[in-house]
């Protein structure tokens, strides 16, 4: 009991950073005409006819409000029919009590999200994540009513004592509107709860193996997701400096210490992650069998998160002019990343290690040297990081500019492919390059989930070469169709047709 | 993908295979002649404009009330139909003791219609491909892929308004080839003359801020290089009318950049002579012409029957014929096309 109103001390401590509690606190305060009023829901009978979509509407509001992530909003909306919840029509009678349950509904999912988030600090130290009674916290989440009752008790009386007085903790209103067979109510409530939870820290994870978990082994994946999360956000704090400054502003390239402890951190994040039976984030295919990444690949993990941050500030720089030397440390440090974290590993001392790694890269790259990779590889790392960037900026929010760069730089990667093979290719390069270039624009359009645009690609990329011939010949600019550009005009095509299609699905 | 590369630009009805009718030949034998007829200075990519018909079932209502001649012609080669499955292939060689169990697992890829291939400089009855595969850094290169086959929509076309401002239009031999994507960005403001990339991401990256896909589509379809294309086209139809050229395009193992291969078809000379037998001759190139009979495509139009390389070619002229009405001149031609997509 201890631990558990430890944990909910520290969680109701953080509660004013939530913009969702804001929300929640809005809503708790308003009635159900209030709610009507501001849905623009006229009393007509078309509504009452239909109150579970009444209940619907008033839930997506409040959600839709209080979280910013569409993916959420359509997750949760649809989460209870998954757990096995049917709509309660009999239960809904007016249109106020459809109002009302809307809320109680939508303000129980929002308490449920916002928990693991809380609780978790980004300034924890490694030792400390897997100490914190996080596992008390979700034990009492996901095992019954009444843990959930002492939990609401604990919590409501955390507010009083934190001036929160016309706020108050209720979950029980989870599956208001919601109808399930009484045998079934409690593993699927518990269920339900320990989804929205693992949809809350972010990671990917498998209903129909979140489903099979018995009782206790879904409080302990619950309890990983939670600190994946918390290591994960610790990683990224430690790395950017949390807002003040960072161990990794260019030129400073981190210290022993900094890194002592990202390598701590990385350690808690392999263990939890190799105890994770539901997410596959973390799992690579080998041979057709699923592994947890091995200690190298995590520490490579590291490197690739750091030389991302590298990227953020080159691009934040980029009105100041580029800066060469950090670019070829970017290039390096991410093209080279397999290489240094297998040195890493094999040292005695790791932190160290990986300081004179980044400080090596970091001497190479103020020669202008190149990171030490085939064109095959670099071309593979430019498609992963090209798809590690859009997962992590929703590719709606990435700038036009950063888009257009990202999509020629990937087909650059080609250009210097081919012209590798160019003799070995002989009379097929023409073919070969056609076919390179329309299979990343394939993975460039499914990084960017616009499949269906493919079936476009040809005429569009078509245009743009016969626009770019024209205009070369009105000018009279012939050199620049010499047989020696092929290659080039090719890419380039593509390159444009992917520009295009890419732009178009933005706006 | 450049356009100075070969390209053939036809008129088809895309619905007849659902695109592209593909075939995997029931035994063939495999002549492998490497290095005969590479020349590696030719470097050639074949692109295929095609400009579909959609409504096959109105023209077949219309189809029967047309001339004699058609009706009998259709009636012919669907009779033949049930048979075809059954029949061993007509070869003008006996082939069986050369087969040898050698079975080719090659596709081909097959699509009817009046095409004008710019390499040969003339019109065609079908093109005909032999999907070849090789291996090249780990990654499969195929002869053929359905992409290179793209259906043109040239229901409407697009230009500059007096104003510099976009507007659609009809197309007519007048319209074609009047869109020039840089006048465009002039008007709006922008040349091409600044440029941090090459022309065609350039283009591509200020388009797409002032057209949408469907207004591209138009400036494509009046585009001056399709122009070109298609005035190959119109006017080869205009001067050889809608009979069947006797000739396919192949590209194959032994054609590796393709060629326009002399056929006959046993079926209309039957149809005129009076003689019992069907299926492609090919005097130049006696095994090709086995090859051509060996192959059987399925359908799609209809009741999904499978079809012969010459039953497809009569059909699909005579669908073309009666969709054009008969008419041949390069206005009227373009005026039916047009009309299509609405």
């Amino acid at each position: 009991m201890k631990e558990l109103t430890e944990i909910v001390k520290f969680a109701v401590n953080n509660l004013h950073q939530s913009y969702a509690f804001g929300v929640i606190s809005e809503f708790q305060k308003k009635d159900a005409i209030e709610i009507r009023d501001e849905l623009g829901i006229a009393s007509s009978s078309e509504t009452r006819a239909k109150p579970f979509n009444l209940l619907e509407s008033v839930k997506r509001h409040i959600l839709v409000r209080a979280l910013q992530d569409d993916d959420e909003v359509k997750f949760l909306m649809s989460v209870p029919v998954w757990a096995g919840f049917k709509p309660n029509i009999d239960y809904l009678e007016t249109e106020e009590q459809a109002i009302l349950a809307g809320k109680r509904s939508a303000l129980a999912m929002l308490w449920i999200m916002i928990l693991p988030k809380i609780c978790a600090r980004p300034t924890i130290l490694p030792s400390e994540i897997e100490n914190q009674g996080l596992e008390t916290l979700v034990e009492n989440l996901l095992t019954s009513d009444e843990s959930r009752a002492v939990l609401n008790r604990i919590m409501s009386l955390e507010l009083i004592n934190r001036g929160f007085v016309e706020e108050y903790f209720e979950i029980s209103g989870l599956d208001s509107g919601y109808v399930i067979d009484d045998s079934m109510r409690k593993n699927r409530i518990r269920a339900l709860i320990a989804l929205m939870v693992m949809k809350a820290s972010n990671c990917p994870f498998d209903l129909d193996k979140v489903f099979n978990l018995p009782e206790h082994r879904l409080i302990e994946e619950t309890t990983l997701y939670i600190i994946t999360m918390q290591t994960r956000a610790s990683l990224a704090y430690q790395i950017s400096g949390g807002g003040s400054s960072s161990p990794f502003d260019w030129p400073l390239v981190g210290t022993a210490r900094v890194f002592g402890r990202l390598i701590s951190t990385i350690d808690v994040l392999r263990r939890a992650a190799s105890k994770m039976t539901t997410c596959s984030l973390f799992f690579s295919t080998i041979q057709g069998k699923e592994q947890v990444w091995t200690e190298r690949e995590f520490t490579s993990f590291l490197v690739r998160e750091i030389a991302d941050y590298y990227s953020g500030l080159l691009r934040m720089s980029l009105g100041s002019g580029k800066n060469k030397a950090l670019e070829a440390f970017i290039d390096i440090l991410a093209g080279e990343n397999i290489e240094i974290a297998a040195r890493v590993m094999e040292s005695e001392d790791r932190p160290l290690q990986l300081y004179e790694e980044l400080s090596d890269c970091k001497r190479r790259a103020g020669f202008g040297e190149k990171a030490r990779i085939s064109p095959e590889r670099r071309f593979r790392v430019v498609l992963a990081n090209l798809r590690r960037r859009l997962e992590k900026t929703q590719s709606s929010s990435l700038a036009a500019d950063d888009l257009e760069e990202e999509i020629v730089n990937s087909f650059d990667a080609i250009m210097e492919l081919i012209e590798k093979h160019t003799d070995s290719l002989g009379a097929q390069l023409d073919k070969f390059t056609e076919q390179l270039c329309f299979e990343t624009s394939f993975h460039i359009l499914q990084i960017l989930n616009l499949g269906p645009a493919l079936g476009d690609l040809p005429w569009v990329s078509r245009y743009f070469a016969e626009e770019a011939t024209r205009i070369s010949i009105s000018r009279g600019d012939l050199d620049s169709l010499d047989e020696r550009h092929r290659v080039k005009r090719i890419v380039s095509a593509f390159t444009g047709g992917v520009v295009y299609l890419a732009l178009q699905a933005q706006k | 993908m450049l356009p100075e590369d070969e390209w053939i630009i036809g008129i088809s009805a895309l619905d007849y295979f659902n695109g592209v009718g593909y075939s995997m030949p029931r035994s063939q034998r495999i002549e492998q002649k490497p290095g005969v007829d590479r020349d590696s200075s030719l470097r050639r990519r074949l692109n295929l404009d095609v400009i579909a018909y959609s409504k096959l079932e109105d023209q077949l209502e219309t189809g029967q009330g047309e001339g004699e001649v058609d009706d009998a012609l259709l009636a012919s080669s669907e009779s033949k139909e049930n048979e075809a499955s059954n029949d061993k292939p007509h070869g003008s060689i006996p082939l069986d003791s050369l087969l040898d169990g050698q079975d080719s697992m090659n596709l081909y890829a097959f699509i009817p219609g009046i095409f004008y291939c710019s390499g040969q400089e003339t019109s065609v009855d079908a093109i005909l491909i032999e999907v070849t595969q090789n291996e090249r850094f780990g990654m499969t290169l195929s002869s053929f892929r359905p992409e290179d086959v793209r259906s043109l929509d040239i229901s409407k076309g697009f230009m500059l308004d007096e104003t510099g401002k976009g507007k659609s239009v009809q197309i007519t031999v007048d319209t074609l080839g009047s869109f020039h994507s840089d006048d465009f960005l002039k008007d709006s403001g922008l040349t091409v003359e600044e440029m941090s990339y090459s022309k065609e991401i350039e283009l591509a990256r200020r388009l797409s801020g002032h057209m949408p896909l469907s207004e591209l589509r138009r400036a494509y379809a009046s585009s001056s290089f399709l122009q070109a294309r298609l005035m190959k086209l119109l006017e080869d139809i205009d001067f050889f009318g809608l009979a069947p050229r006797r000739r396919i395009y192949v590209r194959n193992e032994k054609h590796p950049y393709g060629r326009v291969v002399e056929v006959d078809y046993r079926l209309l000379n039957r149809a005129l002579y009076l003689r019992g037998e069907s299926g492609v001759s090919c005097p130049d190139e006696t095994e090709l012409e086995s090859q051509l009979n060996c192959l059987v495509f399925t359908k799609l139009m209809g009741a999904g029957t499978e079809t012969t390389v010459e039953e497809a070619i009569i059909e699909m002229l005579h669908f073309i014929k009666t969709g054009l009405k008969k008419r041949t001149s390069k206005e009227e031609v373009l005026d039916r096309l047009s009309q299509e997509g609405d």
